[in-house]
């Protein structure tokens, strides 16, 4: 029993007994409330369906998608105001609306109506998210007023959404653009051709090598022709990302995350740049990404839809990494093929992990080290002292306004 | 909409609560000044038109002068109730008669009820925030009711005719305080609840409508079966009060219970015995000579009561009318959200007509049919319903094992699986079997 209820009940008693009417008026106007109160919190949201819907469900950075949030009331009776807070995670933005912050705490996106009898209200929004990552929008929490306008009922609905927000990408220099002997595709000059594939016959042109003349195709023909060969190049390129942007243990949960970001702008606008020029990327990084593995991979690959893939897969890195860097290459030389080109990107002194990178050089990949953090040129510098081929590239500012990343060293 | 036309609008929802909220207070205000006529057994003067009138000034006078005056509006402010005081109390003509002949002791003993117009001004300052505080007035209603209430206790102990002119006056402000009240508190609810995206009753005149007929619909109901309530009730609790607790004793009853009635029971003793030892039973009017003095007013009878609260709910009537229809055609259109879209949608098959295929179903007449009918019926109850990823064998086991089931829903949903899932046959014997379940099963689960 409610207290009001309580004192509906002593109201009514005492003014029968005392043999005063205002009293038992009154108490019977409280009881007739308390029970149309009672019946509106058994029954308030009932026949109230609650709906959201996204656009897309994945976004590039400074992109936003609309939200549909729709409210039906499926009932004969008008509803005084019914209110739905929709959890939003870190990081989500609302156009239209600044998300307000519930009881327990939560960001949450509040959306209040009054309804009619079987009114439906349809309400879009539009969301982003101030950085990359996976967000979500849910549960909704539905609260309901009764015929006074009291908070009558409410409820928790398991209504959840995701939308992925890949890292930004902008203009990056193709790292690799040495064709070299043995590779898997062929160059766009012809410049380093494959001596092992004979690809025909052409007519002798003053200048061609002696050494080039094919004797008995030139003999049958009659007249002088040179051997063709396909060029090839080296494009096999797996990105290894360094997740950990400051010096000391892995497992320090303390991070930078500016830094982690422009990691990842760099990462994602080198994998865009490679992809542009038909090389075949994979990725893997030392950072959990909503998996049971420690360790974030995606095979290297071509195929059409890669640049998406490693998009999506950056999105979903964490900003701490999972594991050591060097047991992520250890992984990486039991596992990579001869051929490939390793890009190491890191923000990091690449000297801890030097001895491993020669690993994988000794399994027949190649190394580029690419270092970007604000000690790039000495990182790079180091890696080079050690034999190693490396780069240091830079944004032109701050990862969320830079146009194009340069390789300064 | 014209921003200026949006101010005026938004103004005008601000405002809205705020008279219904001053008239409430008003009433209330007017009980405690009849209270105190009653008790010097004088008429009242200030009824409530006036004091709403103060209210109103106190309102408006924290709005306008409160800003300005800022730390010095607190005395100010004092001054102000004081002197509306002083007004009220000036009201009445004997007290303006016996202060011009100096006589100051009869002109402070004539209309005390008349200070309590101070009061209401204080109740306007209050008031004066927009939107209106729901606290504020929330605050009100839940202590007016009880205080309401026990004034009328207290002042139903004095002598005829004081008594029932008080109680005739305390009864019509009681309905006018809760029925403005309730509105007020509604109105201001919703605006705090929908101020940050400016939810708008005036989008919602069915709500307005229904609220209207059920503040309207319990007064009525409550000032119609007041006096059958008033006789019934010793009566009905006399011959009921044995049994009942001899049941609640053996059926058993939780502490909160317990304490719950205890804190009644010692709360209506109490007011039992302050009116037994201070109040005196009613006596009948002085005589009065020559047909002077005050009208003799008989023991507050039903007729009386239901013809003063009859008018009062009539008043009520008209005045909510007339303040909806105000609200609702004069002001301009209704801010539309340009992100918001807002239909009428019935649905394919309307609930109603859901509901009623569903009374009308006919009893199963085999195995799987019942068991259809029971998973149908167990729907609404999540506690006992079939989850989707659940195979009829598994579900009773779960209940079972939960202790709501028991073996006939196993058979049952073995009586299905074998029809439904095996291809067999049932005998009409072992339909019946099934239908019989079901009958028991429905009635059993229907309490889970």
């Amino acid at each position: 029993m409610t207290l009001e209820g309580a004192v509906g009940i002593i109201l009514l008693l005492a003014g029968s007994f005392l043999g005063v009417p205002v009293a038992v008026v009154l108490g019977i106007v409280v009881l007739v409330f308390e029970a149309v109160r009672q019946v509106w919190s058994r029954h308030g949201l009932a026949d109230v369906h609650y709906t959201r819907r996204l656009g897309r469900d994945r976004l590039e950075w400074g992109d936003e998608t609309s939200l549909t949030v729709s409210i039906w009331n499926r009932r004969r009776v008008p509803l005084a105001w019914l209110r739905a807070d929709d959890a939003a995670s870190t990081g989500v933005e609302v156009n239209e609306r600044p998300l307000v912050l519930s009881g327990s705490g939560d960001r949450v996106l509040r959306n209040t109506w009054t309804l009619a009898p079987f009114e439906r209200v349809v309400r879009e929004f539009h969301v982003r998210a101030d950085r990359r990552g996976v967000f979500e929008l849910g549960p909704v929490s539905l609260e309901v007023g009764d015929l006074f306008a009291r908070a009558a009922a409410s409820e928790e609905r398991d209504l959840i959404d995701h939308f992925l927000v890949r890292p930004r990408t902008v203009a990056a220099p193709i790292l690799l653009d040495e064709d070299r002997w043995g590779g898997e595709d062929r160059a766009h000059a012809g410049l380093s051709e494959d001596p092992s594939r004979f690809a025909g016959v052409r007519e002798y042109a003053p200048g061609d090598p002696i050494r080039r003349i094919h004797p008995r195709a030139s003999a049958r023909l009659g007249r002088p022709v040179i051997k063709r060969f396909e060029p090839s190049r080296d494009r096999e390129v797996l990105i290894a990302v360094d997740v950990q942007t400051s010096p000391g243990p892995a497992w320090d949960v303390d991070y930078d995350a500016e830094a982690v970001e422009t990691l990842y702008v760099t990462a994602a606008s080198i994998a865009r740049s490679l992809l542009g020029a038909r090389a075949a990327v994979g990725l893997t990084a030392t950072g959990y990404s909503g998996v049971e593995s420690r360790f974030a991979s995606l095979p290297v690959s071509a195929a059409p839809g890669q640049t998406e893939r490693i998009l999506d897969l950056l999105a979903r890195l964490s900003s701490h990494p999972s594991a050591p860097f060097e047991r992520l290459l250890g992984m990486v030389a039991r596992t990579v093929r001869p051929g490939t080109t390793v890009v190491v990107l890191t923000t990091r002194d690449p000297s801890p992990f030097i001895a491993h990178l020669r690993g994988i050089q000794r399994r027949g990949a190649a190394i580029l080290v690419v270092t970007c953090g604000p000690q790039g040129p000495a990182d790079a510098a180091r890696a080079r002292a050690a034999g190693l081929t490396a780069r240091c590239v830079q944004l032109d500012g701050p990862w969320r306004t830079a146009e194009r990343l340069a390789v300064v060293a | 909409m014209p921003a200026a036309d949006r101010r005026r609008s938004w103004a005008f929802l601000e405002i809205a609560p705020v008279a219904l909220v001053v008239v409430a207070e008003a009433a209330w205000v007017s009980v405690i000044g009849g209270f105190m006529q009653e008790v010097r057994l004088q008429a009242p003067i200030l009824g409530i038109p006036i004091l709403t009138a103060f209210v109103a000034g106190g309102v408006v006078a924290a709005r306008t002068l409160g800003p300005r005056l800022g730390p010095r509006w607190a005395f100010v402010g004092l001054g102000i109730s004081v002197a509306a005081g002083l007004v009220g109390w000036l009201i009445a003509p004997d007290a303006r008669a016996a202060l011009q002949e100096a006589d100051l002791r009869t002109a402070i003993g004539e209309n005390p009820g008349g200070w309590v117009a101070g009061l209401a001004v204080l109740r306007g300052f209050a008031n004066a925030r927009f939107p209106l505080s729901e606290a504020t007035c929330a605050r009100m209603l839940r202590l007016g009711i009880p205080g309401l209430a026990l004034i009328a206790l207290i002042g139903g102990a004095v002598a005829e005719p004081w008594r029932g002119i008080f109680l005739a006056d305390t009864l019509v402000a009681a309905v006018v305080f809760v029925a403005c009240g309730t509105f007020a508190l509604a109105f201001a609810r919703q605006q705090a609840i929908g101020a940050d995206v400016h939810v708008d009753w005036r989008r919602n005149r069915t709500w307005v409508t229904l609220l209207a007929v059920a503040v309207l619909l319990a007064t009525g109901i409550a000032l119609a079966s007041a006096g059958v309530v008033r006789a019934a009730i010793p009566v009905l609790l006399g011959i009921a009060l044995g049994p009942f607790l001899i049941a609640g004793l053996a059926l058993g009853t939780n502490r909160r219970t317990v304490r719950i009635v205890a804190y009644a029971a010692a709360g209506a003793v109490l007011v039992y015995v302050i009116l037994a030892t201070r109040g005196s039973p009613p006596q009948q009017p002085p005589p009065t000579a020559g047909g002077g003095g005050l009208p003799s007013t008989p023991e507050t009878d039903p007729a009386i009561i239901l013809g003063l609260g009859g008018l009062g709910v009539v008043a009520a009537i008209v005045v909510i009318l007339i303040l909806i229809r105000l609200w609702m055609g004069q002001i301009g259109p209704l801010d539309a959200d340009p992100m918001e879209i807002r239909t009428i949608d019935h649905g394919d098959t309307p609930v109603a007509a859901r509901r009623g295929r569903r009374r009308r179903h006919p009893d199963p007449v085999d195995a799987p049919g019942a068991y259809l009918a029971l998973m149908s019926e167990l729907e609404r109850r999540p506690a006992v319903r079939r989850d989707p990823a659940e195979t009829p064998a598994e579900h009773a086991r779960r209940l079972r094992g939960d202790g709501h089931g028991g073996l006939s829903l196993d058979l049952l949903a073995a009586d299905y699986a074998l029809v439904s899932f095996g291809g067999l046959p049932l005998s009409q014997r072992e339909d019946q079997r099934a239908v019989r379940r079901w009958r028991v099963l429905r009635s059993r689960l229907g309490r889970a």
